[in-house]
């Protein structure tokens, strides 16, 4: 489950997406998510959905890592699909017993669905067309206007670095201290629900004291090193935005305009 | 020159008190290469918290290159001028790939992009890391994350260099590999203040300073240092094998030379022995 | 057949990715009742791997692992736990498995487990804290966090060996100490191994502590059993063992360099009395 997870990794390649700058890339992505609100009839989602999958195309990333990540979100996209289907008041196409299903009902969950994972599959796509380093720079750099509105960017994107170094070293740590308990004869997967929270505390103590024992030096080694949150502070890479991105700019504002265009005037 | 003056430091409640390093006084010169052995508990990591300002002392002062540790404002000067290197190689790496983990001291100074590359650089070569720039820190081996971690700190040009164990958490393999980049380092000058509790990792120091309780109870070259098999047995140190096989074999009248510090060494005055 | 016996295990990690990597091939290994075994290997060289496959938690692709003429292959539910108990299994860097309010109730997770009543429990903790040297009155109700590294890891064997295991594995259970509680570690396993009559798995990169407790030694090299013999059979292969990335204990060391230079010494020894007695006799003083 864990590693199915493509939100926050990196696949490494030289694809135009790739080589875009990061706040480009989280700015279209953003626009993109606008659009797929905005967007309300036939022609508006296979315009959105022609420009998502040429967007992943280019990226030159198989296919199967998007589905791979859509997969831990499938039960989600199932229920929205049902809800809508069955709740949509309209012209009814089939009934049984209090359950009826709507010719509205089954295209609304239809575009429900599209708007949700299209959602995640360009998330992953940012993610893993962006190295940690460059979409926690991205970030930080789009949230700076921000700051004197108390916004703290610099401090969440350290919290998003740390998070993404650290997060593998805790998956390991996990895996290991969940061998260490079955090594003591603990059991997982038997019992009700409150027995089986009650016993995940020999796996989530430990990882929580490790934790908390890693803050503690990493906090240590980060001032040894000088480090006094961003004030002052200057970057190896200092991003530069290319031809290609501006370029890229105006494609996400001309599919926004499309999408305003389809909604109220087609 | 890295001075203390009757630096005392405890932890805990005041009641129960536990003095970690008590009335030390000391003088670290400029490029000096000096091992700090001691027991778990002797108060080496607090002694090396205090001579980059990680911790004041509560009495007494430590002086770096003048600046007094107590001087809030010279803090980020004395930590740039002392780096320090810590004993979980995992714990004390930041950033999501190497090269981005290097540079970020240089990026704290605040210097600019093209001297953050190019220190970046040089400090990955020193330690031959250049090859595994672009690796994140997760995917490495324990000797060259802690390699890495040398790196980081080197690449912020500091006058000493301080090891808090470096080598504890590591293999064999791992282990090598620090020796070798640690005694790289000294070849080109740079002070290194080594705390260890492996006896052998102190054999090729200039001086080496034994801890007990959070005293200096020796100080001194390492062969005359490990010469004391008495005082250093009875503060729970291991004495090499090779030291103490030579200690014992002096012990039975065998004429060797001086105290013996390797292996190479003792096969020598063996051989000439025998022949 | 041997108490613990594999036959031509492979392991194999995420078989079917890319990813896919052999962690052991073709390993043939037994272990008797009782004795005390050394495994030494660079890492990666599947160790790790080994250790987990002799309680159950990694299961072979290939080839089987019986323990007492039980395939474990086919364990699943109590009987899978029994044998973990049987098995008692210390991973490196135990303390980090501590979870529990007080000394006591950690160790007493174990037995715990097993189903015993509650007498028993505190009867095997109470034995369990005797064998690793931790004062029952003194430490009963502390808070495991609150102790120093090496009582911490003490209570983590604790911990294992109050499940009463017939074979007690441990990987690199002196990892990180200082050379005090190295010593300390290694002197209560050999006190267990000989009053409890229990057979020791000891994973060790110290080649003095193979050399001084292990009676048998197998070498792992890439996924393979590359040697197997007693201590000394395998350290005056020293070249072999160098060439693996290992090291050899100083003392036989600085044997083999003496015989490199032509002096007839037994190539067999690797402790320094032994080394002392040896170079006195040679010097004509004994």
């Amino acid at each position: 489950m864990l590693e199915d997870i493509t939100i926050g990794q990196y696949y490494p390649g030289d694809s135009i997406i790739h080589r875009l700058d990061p706040r480009v890339k989280i700015t279209a992505a953003l626009i993109y998510m606008t659009c797929l609100f905005v967007v309300n009839n036939y022609w508006g989602y296979l315009m959105i959905i022609t420009a998502g999958l040429a967007a992943l195309k280019l990226s030159r990333i198989p296919a199967g890592f998007f589905i791979k990540g859509l997969r831990p979100v499938f039960l989600l996209l199932v229920i929205t699909f049902l809800l809508n289907l069955f709740l949509t008041p309209g012209t009814a196409v089939f009934k049984w017993g209090f359950l009826k299903v709507t010719k509205e009902g089954a295209v609304l969950g239809l575009y429900m669905v599209i708007r949700l994972a299209m959602l995640i599959v360009v998330a992953s796509l940012v993610s893993l067309t962006t190295t940690p380093v460059n979409l926690t720079e991205g970030i930080e750099r789009l949230l700076r206007p921000f700051k004197k509105f108390g916004v703290p960017a610099h401090e969440l994107a350290m919290m998003m670095t740390i998070a993404l170094r650290f997060i593998p070293t805790l998956i390991d740590e996990a895996d290991k201290i969940i061998r260490a308990q079955m090594a003591r004869g603990a059991v997982f997967d038997e019992g009700n629900l409150i027995k089986r929270i009650k016993n995940i505390l020999p796996v989530v103590v430990p990882l929580l004291v490790g934790a908390l024992r890693r803050a503690d030096e990493l906090a240590t080694a980060m001032e040894a090193r000088c480090y006094r949150g961003g004030e002052g502070r200057t970057r190896l890479r200092e991003l530069t935005m290319e031809f290609r991105d501006v370029a890229a700019l105006i494609v996400s504002f001309a599919v926004f305009a499309i999408s305003l265009w389809s909604r109220w005037w087609l | 020159m890295i001075t203390l003056e009757n630096v005392i430091y405890s932890y805990g409640e005041s009641s129960e008190q536990i003095k970690a390093v008590d009335e030390l006084s000391l003088t670290i010169e400029e490029g000096q290469h000096v091992a700090v052995i001691g027991p778990n508990g002797s108060g080496k990591s607090t002694l090396a918290r205090l001579l980059n300002a990680l911790l004041i002392p509560q009495r007494g002062r430590v002086l770096v290159d003048g600046m007094d540790t107590r001087d809030k404002d010279k803090w980020w000067n004395i930590r740039q001028k002392v780096g320090m290197v810590f004993q979980n190689p995992d714990n004390q790496i930041i950033a999501t790939s190497v090269e981005e983990d290097v540079a970020f001291g240089p990026e704290n100074l605040g210097l600019p992009p093209g001297e953050i590359a190019e220190r970046v650089k040089e400090a990955l070569s020193l330690v031959s890391m250049e090859h595994l720039k672009d690796r994140a820190p997760h995917n490495l081996s324990g000797g060259q994350k802690q390699r890495v971690a040398i790196a980081g700190v080197i690449a912020m040009r500091p006058k000493y260099l301080v090891m808090d164990e470096p080598t504890a958490m590591l293999d064999p393999q791992g282990r090598r590999e620090v020796l070798a980049a640690v005694e790289f380092l000294k070849k080109k000058g740079m002070g290194v203040i080594f705390i260890t509790h492996f006896m052998e990792e102190a054999a090729s120091a200039d001086r080496v300073l034994v801890m007990h309780r959070g005293r200096i109870v020796l100080d001194g070259e390492p062969r005359w240092v490990f010469e004391q098999e008495d005082l250093l047995r009875e503060i729970n140190l291991d004495i090499p094998p090779i030291t103490a096989l030579a200690n014992d074999l002096r012990r039975e009248g065998v004429p060797l030379p001086g105290s013996l510090l390797n292996v190479e060494e003792l096969v020598d005055a063996l051989w000439h022995l025998l022949n | 057949m041997a108490f613990i016996e594999l036959k031509n295990v492979s392991v194999i990690y995420k078989p079917g990715t890319p990813y896919e990597a052999v962690a052991l091939e073709d390993i043939n290994l037994s272990i008797d009742k009782g004795e005390f075994l050394g495994i030494i290997g660079p890492t990666g060289s599947g160790k790790s791997t080994l250790v987990q496959l002799l309680n159950g938690l990694i299961k072979p692709h290939k080839g089987k692992v019986f323990v007492d003429g039980i395939d474990l292959s086919g364990l699943k539910g109590y009987r899978l736990r029994e044998m973990r108990r049987r098995i008692g299994l210390v991973f490196q860097y135990p303390e980090n498995q501590l979870f529990a309010e007080t000394v006591v109730e950690d160790i007493a997770f174990g037995p715990r487990n097993l189903g015993l009543d509650e007498d028993e429990v505190q009867r095997r903790v109470i034995e369990a804290m005797e064998f690793v040297g931790l004062d029952y009155e003194s430490f009963k109700d502390r808070s495991p966090f609150s102790l120093s590294g090496g009582e911490m890891r003490r209570t983590a064997i604790a911990g294992i060996l109050a499940m009463g295991p017939e074979v007690l594995v441990l990987d690199e259970p002196s990892a990180g100490m200082d050379p005090r509680g190295r010593g300390e570690i290694l002197n209560r396993i050999a006190r267990i191994h000989e009053e409890l009559k229990i057979a020791v798995v000891l994973v060790s990169h110290n080649m003095e502590d193979i050399a001084r407790f292990a009676r048998r030694v197998v070498v792992l090299n890439e996924g393979r059993l590359v040697l197997e013999g007693t201590p000394r059979e395998i350290f005056s292969q020293g070249d072999k063992i160098r060439s693996l990335g290992l090291e050899v204990p100083p003392i036989t060391e600085l044997v083999i360099r003496l015989r490199k230079r032509g002096i007839n010494i037994s190539p067999e020894i690797c402790t320094v009395d032994e080394a002392r007695e040896e170079i006195l006799k040679l010097l004509g003083r004994r």
